[in-house]
């Protein structure tokens, strides 16, 4: 075995090998242990060492030798420089973890094709800053790691995840705190405090990727830990369990309107949930909100009796902060659930209501609308005194806030409403079929002012006043047809009538016709 | 056949294989190579010459009186094509030889495949870097450190002069500098290197592969003798994972294949085989040399964690169970089994109760 201490050298190697070791060859070469490779570039040893005698001759090469690092640093990425920088301290799970993360991003750009958004981003291995944050803050957490302080790993890679927040990246924070999760697993000494707050964390990353089905599942172990310890508080002095509370009814509430389309059983069940969590935060105005949209789901699902219940504990949540817009918007559903369910006098006690508060509050929208519904409701019932009234208010506010499709609709139902008040005397007149009726339909016809109902000079003309309700009933019952092509001479006989109202209006009802 | 070199004919001198001094002998079976001495004779033919003996024949004789260019020609070629083969036998044959600690006897054979390779590819060519880094190798293993310095900065001076040089040869050129700056004590040097070795290792098969897997063990043996052992704790747990989850796989696919009657058995064995992950000679012997001497450490460990040992265990029982060789898997089976008691993780010792089974089966 002690033969093979001496290696030959290469140069009779290279000859060797094409004519067998026939070839020239230096007997008296001393036995070299290092062959030094043959010709070609010097083998790295001595080069240098020539090189640094110019160095000290010359002054103009008086630069600084450059230390091996300082070389690869020039040559390499900075990635490269990076990753070798940590693994050279030991820290390789970092490495890996930065190495996954940049090659995840890398493919997922690949799959999205170079025609896709992603592609023109700057990719992460790029941008230097952020490599050197995720750098500083993982090999923290992995030093925190080996000595088993998990509270620290968690804090560690928090921060990573509200840099990222912050900074844009919604994957790399997604990550991060998805990591956070796993770590508070680990973390044992404080009762599952940071678990909580991990849940919490990852559930609201994925609320915000419209992972919602995902995110409820976080909330609701969120709510499970929080339950148990209800004397955590938040940094801003919430304690968990409200938290908690508050994110699951949103999150149930959010759920709850995009299944509306789909499932009305399901939404009704979502909508309960986040109900009842809103009721356990102890949050009044969220609690109220809540009942509020049950109450109209259960409305739209046909069930008018829960729907009343939770419609009036927003009622009574709004009245208790003495919110008029909330009491507004929970008389009109209510309102409207009795007018479904077909109890007209609860419904037109709380439209009016309704319109108190609104009147009250000076809110003219819902004035408006409260007047408009108002003025239907009795338009329906038959008395068109109330109506006309109602429709009068609801479209004067209207036109003082300018909203043109408002000013429509209230204007046709307002001549709607007019012209049924006024068709049980036109077809009184009518019917009566002697000469003063018919000379009073003829001055209507020209100057459009209702006089119907004045007596006749004459007292025998006042005969067949009974069967004028009948066609009247008629027309309420049946299509509002009919009404419609009276309507614009009614409206045209209003206008005349008022001829205080601004000449703009006039204008307006005018260019309609 | 003994030889004077007074005898030779003019102007040509007969040269020893190994050491390039006149020879005196002559191998009575190729008739192409001469030796010094017996002792020369007998190392290469330990070697690597039994195994090219015969083919170095055609490489070595004086070339014929071809009368035609074609012919001259594709002569050319033909030897061209057989050097290259040679290149590729010399080199796995000194591979093998590397993983089996034979590093003496690995030297010929390095030698030859960087004789053939210079020939076909010239001095500059990054195809003789796989020849220097075993050569260099074989000098770390050897305790010529000056030599084997000479040989990787060769190499690596090869490698930077070809940018295009792919990650693979890298990693082995970085895992060889950090191998020779540990023996010399350099452990600082030692680390960037074995650092440069992951990363590029990392690039080329990712972080969690086991030709991975030897930077991060060499590197958790510079740290272990800096002292360092929590980060070395660390990364020998990483070198166990990854060997672990690599058998794991291997030995799932194997036991699900059905038992099926002898007949027609070996055929699907092999089909199944076709398709698994597998480990290559160089691999196994890695295999055996990594998770031996991590064992050996956990075992030394005063204050180790019970799943660490477990782990280990059941890596090299899995090991051993691939190689087929039964009693030693049953044996750590069972040293895995008593680590993972009282032990919290529970579908490792599930896993592990469910592997003794099948061995028991076998």
């Amino acid at each position: 075995m002690a033969a093979a201490h001496t290696l030959p050298p290469i140069q009779g190697a290279k000859r060797g090998g094409n004519t067998g070791l026939i070839g020239s060859m230096k007997h008296s070469q001393p036995v070299q242990f290092a062959p030094a490779p043959p010709k070609g570039p010097p083998s790295g040893r001595l080069k240098p060492l020539q090189k640094k005698k110019i160095i000290d001759k010359d002054p103009a090469f008086s630069q600084p030798v450059l230390t091996k690092r300082q070389t690869t640093a020039y040559r390499n990425s900075y990635k490269h420089n990076l990753c070798v920088d940590m693994l050279q301290n030991g820290y390789h799970l970092s490495f890996c973890e930065l190495f996954a993360l940049i090659r995840r991003q890398e493919e997922s750009r690949q799959q999205a094709g170079p025609e896709s958004l992603t592609w023109s981003m700057s990719l992460l291995k790029d941008q230097h800053e952020k490599l050197d944050v995720l750098k500083l803050h993982l090999t923290r957490a992995e030093i925190a790691q080996r000595k088993g302080d998990f509270q620290e790993v968690y804090r560690a890679r928090f921060e990573l995840a509200r840099y990222f927040q912050s900074a844009g990246d919604k994957w790399l924070a997604d990550h991060f705190f998805e990591t956070c999760l796993d770590t508070s697993n680990l973390v044992t000494n404080d009762g599952g405090k940071m678990q909580a707050e991990g849940y919490c964390n990852v559930a609201l990353a994925q609320e915000e990727n419209a992972e919602y089905y995902n995110a409820a599942e976080q909330f609701e172990a969120y709510y499970n830990l929080a339950n148990q310890n209800k004397d955590w508080t938040t940094a801003d002095g919430i304690s968990f369990y409200t938290d908690a509370c508050i994110h699951l009814a949103r999150i149930y509430t959010t759920i709850g309107e995009r299944l509306e389309q789909e499932d009305l059983d399901l939404m009704l069940e979502y909508l309960t949930k986040a109900y009842n969590s809103a009721k356990e935060s102890h949050k009044q105005e969220l609690e109220g909100e809540a009942a509020y949209r049950l109450g109209l789901a259960a409305d739209n699902a046909g069930n008018s009796e829960t729907a009343l219940t939770h419609l009036n504990t927003y009622l009574e949540i709004c009245r208790s902060f003495d919110d008029k817009e909330g009491i507004g918007k929970a008389c009109d559903a209510i309102a409207k659930t009795f007018a479904r369910q077909g109890r007209v006098e609860e419904s037109i006690e709380y439209l009016k209501q309704f319109v108190t508060v609104a009147e009250k509050s000076g809110q003219e929208h819902a004035y408006s609308k409260a007047c408009h519904n108002l003025g239907n409701i009795y338009n329906t019932l038959g008395k068109y005194d109330e109506a006309t009234k109602y429709f009068d208010k609801a479209y004067n506010l209207s036109r003082s806030m300018g909203e043109v499709s408002s000013i429509n609709v209230n204007r046709v139902q307002y001549g709607v409403a007019m012209a049924h008040k006024m068709l049980s005397g036109v077809g009184g007149h009518i019917v009566a079929n002697h000469l003063p009726a018919l000379e009073r339909l003829i001055e209507w016809k020209s100057s459009r002012v209702d006089d119907f109902d004045k007596p006749f000079p004459e007292p025998k003309a006042e005969t067949p006043k009974p069967p004028t309700p009948e066609p009247s009933q008629k027309e309420n019952t049946n299509a509002s047809a009919t009404s419609e092509q009276q309507e614009p001479q009614e409206e045209d006989g209003e206008a005349t009538r008022e001829a205080t109202e601004t000449s703009m209006a006039d204008t307006e009802t005018t260019a309609q016709d | 056949m003994t030889l004077n070199p007074l005898a030779n004919p003019k102007g040509i001198k007969l040269l020893c294989e190994l050491c390039q001094k006149p020879a005196f002998i002559q191998c009575t079976k190729c008739r192409v190579t001469y030796y010094c001495g017996v002792e020369h004779q007998k190392a290469d033919w330990l070697g690597i010459h039994e195994k090219i003996c015969q083919n170095l024949i055609p490489l070595r004789q004086s070339a014929p009186f071809l009368p035609s260019e074609e012919e001259r020609q594709s002569r050319e070629r033909q030897l061209q094509t057989k050097k290259r083969t040679m290149i590729d036998l010399t080199r796995t044959t000194g591979q093998k030889l590397l993983f089996e600690g034979k590093h003496e006897q690995a030297v010929p054979a390095a030698m030859q495949s960087l004789r053939f390779a210079i020939d076909v590819h010239g001095l500059a060519s990054i195809e003789l870097v796989p020849s220097y880094l075993i050569l260099g190798e074989a000098s770390i293993g050897l305790g010529r450190l000056e030599q084997a310095e000479e040989y990787l900065a060769q190499a690596q001076w090869t490698v930077l002069k070809t940018p295009e040089c792919s990650n693979a040869i890298k990693s082995k050129l970085y895992r060889n500098l950090g191998l020779l700056y540990a023996a010399k004590g350099d452990y600082d040097d030692a680390l960037r290197q074995l650092a440069n070795d992951i990363y590029h290792a990392s690039e080329e098969f990712g972080t969690h592969d086991i030709r991975t897997s030897g930077g991060y063990y060499h590197m958790g043996n510079v740290f272990f003798r800096q002292g360092r052992m929590d980060v070395a704790d660390t990364l020998y747990r990483q070198v166990t994972d990854i060997w672990y989850t690599h058998l794991y796989n291997i030995v799932k696919v194997r036991t699900r294949t059905p038992p099926t009657p002898k007949g027609v058995g070996p055929l699907i064995v092999e089909m199944f085989d076709e398709q698994e992950d597998t480990l290559d000679e160089a691999q196994e012997a890695e295999a055996v040399q990594v998770l031996n001497s991590v064992y050996d450490m956990r075992e030394h460990q005063t204050s180790r964690q019970p799943e660490d040992m477990a782990r280990v265990c059941h890596a090299l029982a899995m090991l051993y169970y691939v190689l087929t060789d039964i009693s030693k898997a049953k044996e750590f089976g069972r040293k895995a089994v008593v680590a993972s008691e009282g032990n919290p993780d529970d579908t490792l010792s599930r896993s592990i109760i469910e592997f003794m089974k099948n061995c028991d089966r076998v």
